[in-house]
Order: C-alpha cells, then structure tokens, then sequence
C-alpha cells in the first residue's frame, strides 16, 4: 500500500464505524440482513424480509393476536409508493380475495399502515418453484403432477375471470410436502375490464418477459387466458428441459422479435436425451401439445389452460392426445405405443431380411452415401473408424486391382497354353472332322492374341479416365469370346470357365458365377462335351456359388462333378441340383411354399443318394431352416437348423464357412422366438470362423453381422448395435454390386436400429424406401415387402400419420394374407394393425370384423394359440376404446386364463396379449376408481 | 501487497481489448448492480437485464474514460449508471415493452458519456444506491475474514451477528466474555482495515491483489 489510508467522515458514519463495538454489531447485522427484522409494522411482528418482487419487498410476519403466520407484502415508502401501484394492490386484493383454491395462495386482506400499503396473506414455508428445482431435483413424473396441479389453480382462477398475467418459476411456491401454490396476481386485472387501456396507460408492460406471451410483448390484442397457458407451457417447457423456449437469446427486443416471429423449438428438439429416455413413452406427444400451447397466434392455442391440462394428461396415460399436426382429424399414435404387440412383431419382421441374403452387396448408390453420412454422425469414434476403414478400403482396392491384373495376364498367358493344349489334343485325338481340329487350332491362337491385345491396351497403373479397367477388359475379352466363337461351342465354354475365374479372383463374384453357371448350361448343350470339360464347369459353378455363400447348390454342383468323374450314377443328383436351384427361384419369387416342398424332396432324394453326400443333406436341411423363418414358423426353423448341425460332417468340414451359416441360421430362428440366449454365442462363433475364412471385411460376414445386430437391438443394446451394423454397411459398400435383396437388408436392418433408439422419422424414410425398392425388385406379394409394408405402416401409426398408415394396412393386408397365409406373423401383424388403425378412426364395427373373422379361423391352430390370443388381447383393448367395458373385460380375462396354461408365456405374441389385458384391466381400474 | 504496482484497472478497462480486466470488472461490480436493481424493486429476471444493460454500457464508457477525481468520486459514478438504467429500463417498460435494447443501451451510455456529475442528489435511489454499495464492501470485506481468519472465531463472530448475547457465546464456547469481545474488537478492525483498502482501490482503480 503507498500510503496510509483512513476513510472519510461519511464513510465511517456510513459503515457504522463511529459506533460502539456493540452497536456496531447490531448495525452490521441490521445491514446485512436487512433493516426491519424483529420490527412491528402495524399489529405485524416481522420475522425475516423474504425477498422483493416488482410489488414491493416481502416480508414474514406474525399476527400476534392470532399467532397466526402471514406473509406481507410491502410496498416500501419513497420512491416505489405511488398511486398506481396502491390502486393495483388494492385491485389485486379484491380479486384475488375471490380465489379459494388449494393451488392458490389465499390472500387476507389489504391494509394501509402509515404510508405503506400491505398486501396480508397466508404465509407459505416453502420455496420459490426455481429454487425447489434446483435444490430437489424432482423426477420427472413429480414435475409434471405439479405443472397439472398449478394448471388445476389457474384455471380456477380463470373460471373466477382472473387472470394472473405473470406467471413464473417465482410466483409460483412450493411447500414442504411438495404442493404449489401461485401467488402474485398482482398483475391480474379482471377480465372484464378494460385491459388494454389499463396496461398500456398506467400500469406499463409489468410481465415477465421470458414468460410472457407474444401478444403481451407486442401488446398486440387484448389479453385472455389463453396469455396464462402460453406462460404456463414456457413453464413446463423449462420444468422439463431445464431451459425456456428462448433463452438464448439475448435482450428483450431479440426476444420479443423471435416470440413473435418463430416458432417455439419443439421441447424434443431441446431435450437431454438423459431426461427424454426417462419419460413415460416417450416425449413426442408431449412436445406436440406444449407446442400447441406455445403457439403463437392464441387461437391455434388450446381452449383452456385445463384443456392443455387435460391433453397432458391424456398423454401421461398413454392415450391419443389433440395435439398433433392439423391436416389429421384425430390424434392416435399413442396406439402403437400401447399396443407392444405391433412393436413387437414389427421388430420380429426386419429381422428377417437379414438371413435372406446368401450375399449382401450393394450398390455403392447416392442413397447409401447420405445413409453413410448419417451414420457417421453416430460418434466420433465410429466417424474415426469409418475414415480409417475407407482408407484401408482404397488402399486393398488398389491393391486387388494391380493384384489382379498381374494375376489376369498369367492366366492369359495359362489361358492360351491351354487353349493350344486343347487345339493340340483335338488335333491329336482327332475325334470328330479336322475342320473341328483345326477351328479349335485357330480358335486358341485367336484368343491369345485378343487377349494380348486387350491386355496391352490396359494399364492398371493408369487411372485416367478412359483407360480400361481390368474389370472392362475382361468384360470386353467376354464379349469378343461370344462373338468370336459362336461356332465353336467347346472353345468358348472352355474359355468363359477361365474367364469366370478371373472375375472371380476380381472379387466380381457374381458375374463369375453367372459365367460358369453359362459355361454348365452350355455343356450341357453340346451332345458330346467331354466329361472333364463338364466336370470343371460344374466346378467352377460350385466354387463360384461358395463364394456367394449359396453353400447348398454349391453342394449339388460339386457332388455332380464328383460324380461325373468317377462315373457315378448322377440322375439323383441332377435333379436336386435342378430342384434347389427352382426353390431359390421360388423363394426370389414369394413363393416360400412352392420353394418348402421342393427342398422337401430334395431331401428325400438326397438322403437316399448311394453313397450319401452328407455336405447336400445338410445344406438342404439349412436351407429349409431358412425358408421356413420366412414362412413364420420360428420353432420348425430352428429343429431345421439344428438337424442340419448334427449331420456328421464331411471330412475337413469341420468349422468350415457352411457350418458357420448354419449357426448363423439357427441363431436367427432362435432370435424370432425370443430366445435371445444362446444366439449370442452361436453368432459370435460363426463369425470368427468366418472372419478367419474371409477376413474381417467380406460380404459373407455381412449376414452374421447383422443378425448379432438385430440381436443388440432385441436386447436393448444399442450402442453394441451401432458398430455391428456400421460393419454392415462398410461392408455392404465395400463390396459394391448391384444385389438388390442385400441393399434392401441393409436399409431394414438400419431401420430397425433407428427406430429402436425412436429416431421415427429416420426409420420411416428407411423403411419406406427399402418397402419401395423391395416392391420393385420382388414384387408387391414378396416376403421381404409385405415384411417392410408391415413396418412402413407401423412406423407411420407411431408417427402419428394415421391416414397414410391406414391405407398402407387396408392395401397390404389382403396380399399378405393371399400370399403368405394367415398364420404368418406378418399377416397377423397386418391384421391386427388394421384392426387397431380402424379402431382409432373410431370404425369400431370394422376393426372388430377384421380381428374376429381371423380369429375365428386361427383359433383352428392350437400351434397359433399365441397369435390367436394377441389379436383376442387387441380385440379387448378396442371393446374398451369403444366404451364396451363388459366385453373388453371379458376378452382380457380370456387372455388372462389362456396364459395360465401355456407353456412359454414369454415366446410368441404371449407378452403382447399380457400387456394388452393389463392395460385394459387398468383401464378398467382407473375408471372405476373415479 | 503489490497493488500500486498493479495497472490500474480503469486504464485496462480503457483501451477495450483487455478481456481479463473486463472479467475482473464484472465479477466485482455484478452483485452490487443485481442488488440494487433488487433493491429498486424489479424482478429477478428483470433484474438480470438491468445488470446486464448496465454492465455494457459501461463498457461503452469507460473506454477512453479519462480519470479527474476532482468531478467526483468513481462510486457515485457507478451509483448514477446503475440509477439511470433502472429508471431508463422502468420508462421504457413503462412506455412499451419492447423499445428497449439499442435505444436504452444509448440512453444509458449517454450518461456514462458525461460520467463524473456530482449532481448526485439525495433522491431515494441515490440512497439505495449509498446503503447497497456498502453492503458490497460489508461482504466483499466479510469475505475476506471468513478466508483469512482462524474459523472459530469467525464463527462466533457470526453467531454474535445472528444476534447471540456474549453470555450465551461465552458459555458455548467454553470463553470468556473478555476473549469474545477481543474477537469483536478483532473483526471490526480487521473489517475496517479490509474496507479502507477495497475502497481505495475502488477510487484509484487498482486492480484486487
């Protein structure tokens, strides 16, 4: 310090310091605690000064002759006094006075002391509602009781033509048990008067400008209370996101622009997801009704505040609520949300398109891009990994191609060793004409040197635009093999085998396959080829098929090769080779029953195969696995897969890329029963064999990735699924081809995994446009978009776009039902949607014609009896959404005694007939109680 | 202690780039304007926008402010910003709601722009002003005794402000009723030790230590 310093006359006067150490203590306290403690004021003892509001100072007093504990409200002396203000307590009094409510403080009466004017009310031992926030902690469920309870005082005050007109957090106080109580209608004029006058001329704008409406701010029409809702919904907009609508942003006149020119953000948009994840059934509904009583214009507000109240409520049960978009009549989404069933089976159906594919490749297309995109925005930690894995990618690609090409020309060069090989045995065996000697002769020396040429004009290190690639030059060298030898049949089988296996090694499986499966076709054209020519076709076919995945024709292929080179009898063989090719067709087709008896005989047949291929009979008894989830009967699915597991395995079979399918398989038909069990580590083990077999990146790995990631989400478990499915897509990307049924798969599998974290909105795009590309590529009666139909519509319900999901249930349900019957899940699914969709739309009579009728027909199936008491479950909750209660309790009671005697209450529809009982039960409950 | 040595906060303040001079400004006078603005009678929220308009005006002002302590003392300087923003905020609600934001940012530096008046006054607000300052210092002071002294101490010393007799103390804590007024003997001269400095500083504008 530079020098000694001592404070002025007026400051140590003012400090208190020229009093006596005693006096300087009560000074000290008087100034710091305020100066009036321990005071009368009139008859008042005061007790403590409990804050100040825009009214005057509060204070905690005693009425002595009562002892009685009131609260006073000051307006102190001097400069705050004036005519206005006491003329607008004494306005409050007489209003407020009115108001008997347990919600509302109650005011005493009015009294001028000296010349202070005192507001006398009962005094409240609580809290201000920002401060009871900020030191309880409340749950949730105990904010929104008490906003229903403050609604309750409002509108009372409301019905009593009182308006508060500066509702907030602090005028708003909560005693020790909890309960609120709105003070300060201070501000509250009655309704009657003239407001606007009033306001604008002697009272001035006094709200609270986070809270007040857009009309208060703008003062742009007289006030109602409807002004009181909007500041009761910012309310409850905070009491739920910790934040008001607006509060970023800065200054009043930036408040009042944005209140009055944008729209509020919707309360979903602005929620933790800590605190949406803890409310009942989600938050959506719930923004949709605060948004309505944020709404700007006070007519597209509600009614009330206790209609607001009201929808609230109707929410927090779980019903339809009125908020909702305003081309939609009736708001009904809360179906979806009730009604697990659908939830349920819905995700039961995705799943399914998993196994589907034997390959998952798709396209590299601008939709899997943004999808891309999207799903980078999952965590930085994936975004890293996926940069990571884009760059191994281009790197292996570079590297497969140079790879490639090095491979190409040694086979070019193999290729016509070959080529004069056969020219020269031809020549040598002289079998048929010379011409035929000397054309194949020709025919060799011609392909070289179109290859040569080919090749020479390819430079893989050359990625300029217009120079070839390896995959256009063997494409070319296919071209010119058809043109160059239509004549010579042999010659050019011979050649598309090389060529089938080159574009194999490319990684261009499926045109491999389609070569070789053309060279097989083509032998079996000419009337003498040579057995080993035939052989090798079928050969290269079944490797080419193994590479795809498609283990069992890849089987049949393979024994018939086998066969033919040891001159074994192969009629057997042919035909199941013939027969599960048609079932794949088949089941391409949606003809799953067509595709189940074919495999049927071909297992006949190959289990009486002399000597037996227990690799076909395998395979065929898997592939039935598959065909048979598709056909919705999980539990025959299974004992397929697991027959299929305990044939005695080939030699060196063992562990090989085919049992690891079969796992897979099984896991899958476990997964669709709800054992969610043993799948883990049956799909865990399938795919370190199969990561071992191929790799981490291949499409074989594809379909096991994505049912462990069906499997997560079954489980709850989404952040295990997120890096399961982004493998997916890497992958399905990776191997960029045009495989329609495998893009499709991907985008179901990426749907369900976004509507299970409730992105409804992401799941529905998904959805409706794997169902559309599904259509497109299997037609409307397929499996696969009957499954996405059935998702599309439920994710629409759930979206609260009822008409369009309406619509979608009345076209679909009856193709499922012709195409897939009625047992299948999809079909009751469908069924009991439309059932539900009709009921909510308030046509009772059909909702109950279209559940009772398949009721009717299923109750035949004791194996359906769960599906039969699901829909029996839905039927008790639309008899009690029709206000039949005797039959909606006879219906759940019905559910409740079958349940009793099943055998796995947990499988099947079970739990979602349960549930549907439960709620009615409750329902029923509720209503009595009342 | 190196206060002297320390740049005058005022002539941070003034050339306006000075983000931690800024900071350090706010954190000193923000409670003293949010009390005052309580003690006028707004509303929390309110009250917060006070402060806030306040405080950006001021550091309008203060930049290129030229220090003459002859035109007065900085306090009353504060006294009339804070004063003038609530009365201008109170107009301007008064007139309409909304007119606020740049033209009662304007309003308010205007004063800041002619910042030393001495035409202070005695009106009511200057009062409030004068009661809530000292409270500031009071606290600020306290503050400083709660950190700095032995904590029995301090707490029979706020148990003497919660309005404990010496008897009762002095029994509680097994002391003489001579040992407890030597620790009301000891705050008061530690207290006024305290306000003597903050308020000097406050007046020559040295940053706190």
């Amino acid at each position: 310090m530079a020098e000694p310093l001592d404070l002025s006359y007026e400051d140590e006067q003012l400090f208190g310091l020229h009093l006596a150490l005693d006096d300087w203590v009560g000074h000290l306290r008087s100034q710091l605690e305020g100066p009036r403690e321990n005071r009368f004021l009139g008859e008042y003892q005061i007790v403590k000064e409990v804050g100040r509001g825009s009214q005057g100072v509060v204070y905690r007093a005693i009425q002595p002759g009562t002892q009685r504990e009131v609260a006073l409200k000051f307006v102190s002396g001097g400069h705050q006094a004036g005519e206005s203000s006491h003329r607008r307590l004494a306005r409050e009094v007489e209003i407020a006075a009115t108001l008997d409510h347990p919600y509302v403080v109650t005011v005493h009466g009015f009294e001028t002391i000296g010349e202070h004017s005192i507001l006398v009310m009962e005094w409240v031992d609580g809290r201000s509602l920002d401060q009871w926030i900020r030191e309880e902690h409340p749950s949730t469920q105990t904010r929104i009781e008490l906003f229903l309870q403050l609604a309750d005082g409002l509108h009372h005050a409301h019905s009593h033509g009182v308006l508060h007109r500066d509702l907030k957090p602090s005028n708003v106080l909560v005693d020790r048990s909890g309960r609120p109580r709105i003070v300060d209608f201070g501000l509250a004029l009655l309704e009657d008067c003239d407001t606007r006058l009033t306001r604008s001329t002697e009272l001035g704008f006094v709200g609270t400008l986070a809270y007040a409406s857009p009309e208060q701010l703008e003062e742009s029409s007289p006030l109602d209370a409807r002004s009181d809702q909007y500041s009761l919904a910012v309310l409850l907009f905070e009491l739920l996101a910790d934040r008001r609508p607006f509060q970023d942003i800065q200054g009043l006149a930036a408040l009042a622009r944005a209140t009055s020119e944008s729209r509020a953000p919707l309360l979903s948009a602005v929620m933790t997801n800590e605190r949406a994840s803890r409310l009942p059934g989600g938050f959506r509904d719930l923004s949709l009704i605060i948004a309505k009583a944020l709404e700007r214009s006070p007519a597209s507000r509600y009614s009330s505040v206790s209609a607001f109240a009201e929808d609230v409520e109707r929410w927090r049960r779980g019903f339809a609520v009125l908020a909702r978009r305003p081309r939609t009549t009736y708001l009904l989404s809360k179906w979806a949300q009730r009604n697990r069933l659908l939830a349920g089976t819905l995700l039961l159906f995705v799943g399914f398109l998993i196994s589907f594919a034997a390959v998952i490749t798709v396209q590299n297309s601008r939709v899997e891009q943004q999808r891309q995109e999207a799903l980078a925005g999952w965590s930085a930690e994936s975004t890293a990994r996926q940069r990571a894995l884009d760059a191994q990618r281009e790197a292996e690609e570079a590297r497969t191609a140079a790879l490639a090409l090095a491979e190409s020309e040694r086979e070019s060069r193999r290729l016509a060793e070959e080529l004069r090989e056969i020219a020269v045995a031809s020549e040598a065996a002289a079998v048929a004409s010379e011409g035929r000697a000397r054309s194949e002769a020709a025919a060799a020396d011609e392909m070289v040197e179109i290859l040569l040429e080919i090749f020479l004009a390819a430079r893989p290190s050359d990625r300029s635009p217009g120079s070839m690639t390896v995959g256009e030059v063997l494409d070319a060298a296919s071209a010119r093999i058809d043109t160059n030898f239509a004549n010579d049949p042999l010659a050019n089988v011979r050649l598309t085998i090389t060529m089938a296996r080159v574009q194999g090694w490319l990684g261009r499986t499926k045109i491999a396959r389609d070569l070789s499966e053309r060279a097989v076709s083509q032998c079996l054209e000419i009337a003498d080829a040579p057995v080993a020519v035939v052989a090798q076709a079928r050969r290269e076919f079944a490797r080419q098929l193994f590479n795809l995945g498609d283990y069992q024709l890849s089987a049949t292929q393979l024994e018939l090769a086998e066969s033919l080179l040891s001159g074994r009898e192969s009629t057997a063989l042919e035909r199941i080779a013939q027969w599960t090719l048609e079932s794949k067709q088949a089941l391409f087709q949606g003809e799953l029953k067509r595709a189940e008896a074919l495999l049927l005989e071909s297992l006949e047949l190959a289990r009486a195969l002399d000597p037996p291929s227990s690799r076909v009979e395998r395979l065929i008894r898997s592939d039935l696995g598959f065909v048979v989830v598709l056909l919705g009967r999980f539990a025959d699915a299974e004992t397929w897969y697991r027959s299929a597991l305990d044939v005695e395995p080939a030699e060196g079979e063992n562990g090989s890329a085919a049992f690891a399918g079969v796992m897979a398989g099984l896991a899958n038909a476990l997964v669709r029963q709800g054992k969610l069990t043993e799948p883990e580590e049956l799909l865990t083990r399938a795919l370190s064999i199969q990561e071992a077999r191929f790799g981490k990146e291949h499409p074989k790995l594809a379909p096991t990735l994505a049912s462990l990631a069906q499997l997560k989400i079954r489980l709850d478990d989404p952040a295990a699924a997120g890096p399961l499915i982004q493998r997916v897509v890497s992958i399905t990307r990776t191997f960029s081809s045009s495989d329609q049924a495998a893009l499709v798969n991907a985008i179901g599998l990426q749907a369900n995994f976004e509507r299970s974290r409730g992105n409804l909105e992401v799941a529905w795009e998904l959805y409706e446009e794997g169902f559309h590309k599904a259509r497109e590529h299997f037609g409307q009666a397929h499996v696969t978009t009957l499954g996405l139909a059935l998702n599309t519509g439920l994710v629409l319900l759930e979206l609260e776009e009822t008409e369009e999901s309406l619509d979608l249930f009345e076209e679909y349900t009856p193709i499922a039902r012709e195409a897939l019957g009625l047992r299948h899940p999809i079909v009751a699914g469908m069924i009991a949607n439309l059932g539900g969709v009709r009921s909510r739309v308030g046509r009772f009579d059909e909702a109950l014609a279209v559940l009772n009728e398949a009721m009717t027909k299923l109750g035949r199936f004791p194996s359906s009896e769960d599906m039969f008491v699901g829909l029996l479950g839905m039927r008790a909750e639309v008899h009690w959404e029709q206000g039949d209660r005797s039959k909606a309790r006879a219906d759940a009671l019905e559910v409740r005694r079958r349940l009793k005697s099943c055998s796995d209450p947990a499988a099947g529809w079970w739990p979602h007939a349960r549930d549907s009982a439960d709620r009615v039960f409750e329902f029923l409950e509720e209503e009595s109680l009342r | 202690m190196s206060e002297s040595t320390h740049p005058s906060l005022l002539v941070r303040l003034r050339d306006g780039q000075d983000e931690e001079a800024w900071r350090d400004f706010c954190s000193r006078y923000r409670n003293l304007f949010l009390r005052y603005a309580e003690a006028r009678g707004l509303q929390p929220t309110d009250c917060e926008d006070v402060v806030q308009i306040a405080l950006i005006s001021l550091s309008r002002a203060l930049r290129g402010f030229e220090y003459d302590p002859s035109r007065g003392r900085f306090r009353n300087y504060l006294g009339r910003v804070a004063a003038n923003t609530v009365n201008a905020y109170q107009a301007a609600s008064a007139r309409r709601p909304f007119p606020l934001s740049d033209a009662l940012l304007e309003s308010v530096a205007e004063v800041g722009g002619e910042p030393m008046s001495t035409a202070a006054g005695t009106s009511e607000a200057d009062a409030l002003w004068e009661q809530e300052w000292m409270r500031h210092h009071y606290e600020l002071a306290l503050s400083t005794v709660r950190k700095k002294f032995d904590p029995r101490s301090v707490e029979v010393f706020e148990q003497l402000l919660s309005g404990a007799s010496v008897a009762e103390l002095a029994t509680r804590y097994d002391m003489t009723s001579q040992a407890i007024h030597k620790v009301k003997q000891g705050i008061r001269d530690r207290l006024r030790r305290l306000i003597v400095d903050q308020i000097h500083r406050e007046e020559t504008y040295e940053a706190h230590g």
